[in-house]
């Protein structure tokens, strides 16, 4: 492909300038962390590290770490399964109706959050089902799939039949074909599926309030933080010691996995 | 084994089964997702569908069917307003969030050339910090003694902070378009990165000029991801209650406030029912005239 | 062509024939299955021991409000943390079970009335004769002859103000007035909330009894909301909105409890908090048993309030958190100069009685969707 390069570096100079605007709120939370004052605002004071400190003293907020990892891992994990189902299904097979019921799966979305919390608080309270991590898991579930569903269809949508027979016709079984052919060509989808449920779960708060126990969600534990201002700077340190966290693991990853296949070439076959 | 022949057998005739209709395997697939959803949702729309047809009368639910709920959605000025509102601010929201987001999936998918993965996950992370954080960051960065007015009036360009910034509607479509950033550019960079770049050079081989080839080929090929990115940003939005009640100050009150507060503090839930009812219908409607727009589009390109 | 052959894998792995290489595959995709789904059925329900539910405010969570539960069974109750009593009532009528709630008076017929209340013998408290005697008849705790709250915390509701933003009149003039004085447009703000904020217009309005507002007087305060709105910069839904935006000098005036008056002052923020000529407005909040708490875990709910109860308790609410406390023994643990700052004195009973105590709203649900309607700007 001909490109010239001027216009490769506006698109880069963008890139990054986007990359700015999504990062700009989360730089603000280790300014603060950092800062000797309760309150969120210019002038800086000092430099201080009781945030970090109140914060490994906070049982509270690990706790709803740790909880807010279990949802959000076995959500994205299910909601992707879920998806890869149902996206292989309506666009492999000519059916009636599919557009029908891929509206329905897509209801949850269209439903207020806070309708769809209280008429499954409802649910579980006539089926006796007792609040837990699990009805908020369930709760999750019903959002992240009809993500989930969207993302692998306009992954799917047109993908090359002849691949998967080709690789039938060789011998191999349907689920062998899945793994070697399939799998790897829809794996950008995956991925981006798993992330965006992931994150989407992560940090969902209307259902968590109607649907959990005893045991907090993390966004649950930190609303009710970010309710009082003494509160506030610790809570600002877990969310840049999340930032750096990921961030530094992901950069390990990567470098550990260079050599590697990448994901795009991958995606090629 | 004894039970192996049969075994086979039963096996073989399952495969018969299949092989038989296209569209049972398409619905073999399909029904684990289906069955879950409709479990999910069918008692909670049922509950959803027959509150809104009751009354409440302070603490009580009236059982009785009556049409007073919908009839009040007419009657009252502020609900239709408000809704019309929230459409017009969802939909303000999904067109600046596609927007921005296509440059960067188009960056991702086309120029980035060993570390997608890393983009990727750049893109993402931002948003495992809590919504609420995010959120409340944005009123730092805009806020009265905030980044940008500090900044400001440290280099001495203004003398007073300037207030425009924060609490109003401007400021809602600014932190939605940041908060659903990542929803909007996954799909799209999806949808990019499956296009068969040997059609991109075909068209640039018989002539096309880049900009064509783009609006010819790229475009309507990853229009799927960037219909789905719109829904997904869309829909949700409509009924977002926190951020309009977080930076959008007295004017930024949406259709999720309202029905937020039926449930709460208006405690009127067959209203708040019924309200949300229309609004999901009035949603499904926009979303079929959005997806009746795009495919004209998809006929004139093509 | 081979089509469907998911069965051909039952078959291969009936018969053997798999090789091992496929098997192995197959066995790590079903581990990311097996792996996967202890986290999903972990053990979540951890939580469901034999210690009470608590559905409270956020900060009632502290440990130092039952150091008297913990010395007794080395484990602190199970709380859940809910932002207003509006919200907590949705949550509890969809069916949530919890043993113990901390609604603030004002709610409790509502509650009662809705059936998810039950009555308190406050014969099993062991701190119910050092309770400050006007809080043991507050309107509508009673019903029938029986008792459904245990008050234990209460504070004001006032104007919070920066004496060094705004005409110095007003140091002399308290009044509610502040808020809607033209002068200070865009650096304002109330509550956003029938109780601390609809009600504010309605004292400063001169209803007759704000609380049973009659429909003229609704008219008038309605009048005053419409007036009021260009004015401010929002409705703050949560202390942390208001203290940093007075800390920072975008509002100037704002309709606050005491407690962020204290927060700020000992931060070295120049703030006053008034008391209004039209009158400041008092709550209470307390501890109601739910209809459907756990009979198993009944006595351990009476220790939960109790330990709430406990001076110690009382202490850490008056020095730490700005609030009164319902213990009068509680101020004694206190010196008299410490209470003076935080506006209490060892009696407490006179300040109760000063302000407008708030009592449930008549005809709430229409006062609301008239808030809403001028919120919408109608």
């Amino acid at each position: 492909m001909i490109r010239t390069r001027s216009r490769l570096n506006t698109l880069t100079v963008y890139a990054v300038a986007y990359l700015i605007f999504l990062y700009a709120p989360v730089a603000v939370l280790p300014l603060f962390s950092f800062n000797d004052s309760q309150y969120i605002t210019f002038p800086l004071l000092g430099f201080t590290f009781k945030w970090y400190a109140q914060l490994a003293d906070s049982q509270g907020l690990q706790n709803a770490l740790i909880n807010s990892l279990k949802v959000g891992l076995s959500v994205a994990f299910l909601s992707t399964v879920l998806g890869i189902f149902a996206a292989k299904g309506v666009t492999r097979y000519r059916m009636r109706r599919s557009g029908l019921l891929i509206s329905f799966i897509m209801v949850p979305l269209v439903i207020p959050e806070i309708i769809l919390g209280i008429s499954l608080l409802m649910t579980f309270s006539v089926g006796g089902i007792k609040l837990s991590l699990i009805t908020v898991g369930i709760g999750h579930l019903m959002l992240c799939t009809p993500f989930s569903m969207l993302v692998l269809i306009s992954r799917m949508e047109g993908f090359d039949k002849s691949y998967e027979e080709a690789a039938q016709d060789l011998g191999e079984n349907a689920w062998w074909t899945f793994w070697r052919v399939t799998f790897p060509i829809i794996l950008p989808g995956v991925v981006a599926s798993f992330l965006l449920t992931f994150t989407i779960s992560f940090d969902e708060f209307i259902l968590a309030f109607f649907l959990a126990g005893t045991d907090a969600t993390l966004p649950l534990h930190i609303w009710s933080q970010l309710r009082f201002p003494d509160k506030l700077p610790s809570v600002l340190a877990l969310g840049a010691i999340i930032v750096m966290v990921s961030t530094v693991v992901i950069f390990a990853a990567e470098l550990i996995r260079r050599g590697g296949v990448d994901l795009g070439n991958k995606s090629k076959v | 084994m004894p039970s192996a022949a049969f075994e086979q057998s039963l096996v073989s005739r399952i495969q018969l089964r299949f092989r038989r209709s296209e569209a049972v395997r398409g619905y073999t697939l399909l029904s684990p997702t289906l069955t879950i959803i409709l479990l999910g949702l069918l008692f909670p729309l049922m509950i959803l569908v027959t509150l809104s047809f009751w009354k409440q009368e302070y603490v009580d639910l009236i059982q009785t069917f009556t049409l007073t709920n919908y009839a009040d959605f007419f009657r009252k000025k502020i609900y239709y307003l408000i809704l019309y509102r929230s459409i017009r601010i969802s939909l303000l929201v999904m067109l600046v969030t596609v927007l921005l987001a296509y440059p960067l999936a188009y960056f991702i998918a086309f120029h980035v050339k060993w570390n997608k993965m890393i983009w990727i996950i750049l893109v993402t992370i931002p948003f495992w910090t809590s919504y609420l954080l995010r959120v409340f960051s944005w009123k730092v960065i805009l806020g009265y003694n905030g980044v940008i007015n500090s900044g400001l009036m440290s280099l001495g360009i203004i003398a007073e902070p300037l207030e425009f910034l924060l609490y109003n509607p401007i400021a809602v479509v600014i932190t939605l378009a940041h908060a659903w950033a990542a929803v909007a550019i996954l799909p799209i960079y999806v949808s990019l990165e499956k296009i068969d770049r040997s059609l991109i050079e075909a068209s640039r081989d018989l002539g096309e000029s880049a900009f064509m080839t783009f609006i010819r080929v790229t475009l309507p090929l990853s229009l799927p991801g960037v219909i789905a990115a719109s829904l997904l940003v869309f829909i949700p939005t409509v009924g977002d209650y926190v951020t309009p009640s977080l930076v959008g100050g007295t004017r930024g009150i949406m259709i999720g406030n309202i029905i937020q507060s039926m449930f709460g503090k208006a405690l009127n839930w067959p209203l708040g029912a019924a309200l949300s009812i229309i609004s999901m219908i009035t949603v499904t409607l926009v979303v079929c005239l959005l997806l009746g727009a795009t495919q004209l589009f998809r006929k004139k390109v093509a | 062509m081979k089509k469907f052959n998911r069965d051909d894998y039952i078959e291969q792995l009936a018969t053997g024939k798999m090789s091992r290489r496929q098997f192995n595959k197959v066995l790590a995709s079903a581990g990311i299955t097996t792996v996967m789904l202890p986290v999903f059925s972990g053990p979540v329900n951890a939580a469901a021991s034999d210690h009470p539910n608590v559905f409270t405010w956020e900060g009632w969570d502290a440990n130092e409000h039952h150091g008297e539960y913990f010395e007794k069974y080395g484990e602190y109750p199970n709380f859940s943390i809910f932002g207003d009593e509006e919200e907590a009532f949705a949550k509890i009528k969809a069916g949530a079970q919890f043993d113990v709630t901390h609604p603030c008076s004002y709610k409790v017929e509502i509650w009662r009335d809705a059936g998810i209340i039950q009555p308190i013998d406050t014969s099993r408290l062991k701190y119910w004769d050092s309770v400050i005697p006007s809080l043991k008849n507050i309107p509508g705790m009673m019903a029938n002859g029986d008792n459904y709250f245990v008050a234990a915390d209460w504070g004001l509701t006032s104007v919070l103000y920066r004496p060094d933003l705004v005409d110095e009149m007003y140091q002399e003039d308290e009044t509610w007035g502040i808020l809607w004085d033209e002068r200070y447009s865009g650096r304002l703000s109330m509550s956003d909330s029938l109780i601390d904020g609809v009600m504010v217009a309605a004292i400063y309005g001169g209803a007759a009894d704000p609380f049973n507002m009659t429909d003229d007087e609704v008219e008038v305060t309605r009048e005053l909301l419409r007036k009021q709105l260009p004015l401010l910069r929002y409705y703050w839904t949560s202390p942390t909105d208001l203290e940093n935006s007075m800390a920072a000098g975008e509002l100037v005036a704002t309709s606050s409890w005491n407690d962020a008056y204290t927060a700020l002052k000992a931060a070295g923020v120049n703030v006053k908090y008034m008391n209004p000529k039209e009158g400041a407005m008092t709550w209470v909040c307390g501890f109601c048993l739910m209809t459907d708490a756990d009979p198993a875990k009944l006595d351990k709910s009476y220790e939960v309030i109790d330990a709430f109860l406990a001076p110690e308790s009382g202490a850490f609410s008056i020095l730490e958190e700005g609030y009164g406390h319902s213990n009068i023994d509680a101020y004694s643990l206190v010196d008299e100069a410490t209470l003076a700052d935080r506006g209490l004195s060892r009696d407490p009973e006179a300040l109760l009685s000063a302000g407008i105590f708030q009592v449930p709203i008549g005809n709430e649900a229409a006062l609301q969707s008239m808030f809403e309607e001028v919120k919408a700007g109608l």
